[in-house]
């Protein structure tokens, strides 16, 4: 299979289940309780990972809390940025024919190859962890 | 290049290859010319034992990914807690394989 067809049914598999995540999630109101935790680090450690609360998040800024959501774990506005863009990009591509997602994800992927950039990365990932852990999220 | 040098190549560096493509590797060793085989034998390749014992450790982050070099992998496995955990036992089962056909990837164009 094609890179871009490929590349495509991967992001539109992850969206899909990210959706019925967050939609599970809003449903069983226990998002406090331990026991809903899918995060293996959580589970076996019992300090949180760094994308730990993202959905949390995800669900308070959809509830109109930014401020909440961002404090509770920035990556919630990834998460949701992904999941918005990403399918509306994937359908503007298919629709036109072009492969530009490709081409940004290639551009991305060499971007954070970069020395500098891939240790900056590395540390904001370090810095949210430590915030996690310290919030005992 | 030399049959018997080839042999020895393919013994030493078996474990790094799936095993389906060893035959197709040695054949095109063979067909190979001379001043190639400094370069095949310099080729960096991962071990499966280490990545899979990166994957039990740190599989959650999505280290293993990063380090077979599939920066994007990797990212998405961090920023999704592993998959949600299940990319993470998937990865347990499969990231050997994985290895091997980063490993094969890296030698192809060595090789034609």
């Amino acid at each position: 299979m094609q890179t871009r067809s490929k590349l495509y049914l991967a992001l539109l598999f992850a969206c899909f289940v990210s959706y019925c995540w967050v939609f599970y999630s809003m449903k069983s109101d226990n998002l406090d309780n331990e026991a809903a935790s899918v995060c293996i680090i959580k589970n076996v450690t019992g300090a949180p990972c760094p994308s730990c609360g993202s959905t949390r998040s995800l669900i308070m800024l959809l509830d109109g809390s930014p401020k909440e959501a961002f404090m509770l774990n920035p990556l919630g506005f990834l998460a949701a940025w992904v999941m918005f863009f990403i399918p509306c990009w994937i359908f503007f591509d298919v629709i036109m024919g072009k492969e530009t997602l490709v081409n940004v994800y290639k551009w991305a992927i060499r971007f954070l190859k970069k020395p500098p950039i891939a240790i900056g990365f590395g540390l904001l990932v370090a810095a949210n962890w430590i915030w996690n852990i310290a919030k005992g999220l | 290049m030399e049959s018997s040098k080839v042999d020895m190549y393919i013994m030493a560096n078996a474990k790094y290859f799936p095993s389906v493509q060893i035959n197709m590797i040695r054949e095109r060793l063979i067909q190979l010319d001379d001043s190639k085989w400094a370069v095949v034998q310099s080729v960096p390749l991962k071990d499966p034992t280490t990545t899979l014992i990166i994957s039990l450790l740190a599989g959650g982050l999505g280290i293993d990914r990063f380090f077979l070099g599939d920066v994007g992998l990797g990212i998405a496995k961090l920023l999704t807690c592993g998959g949600m955990g299940i990319w993470t036992i998937v990865d347990w089962f499969s990231i050997q394989k994985a290895t091997r056909e980063k490993n094969l990837e890296k030698l192809q164009p060595f090789l034609y």
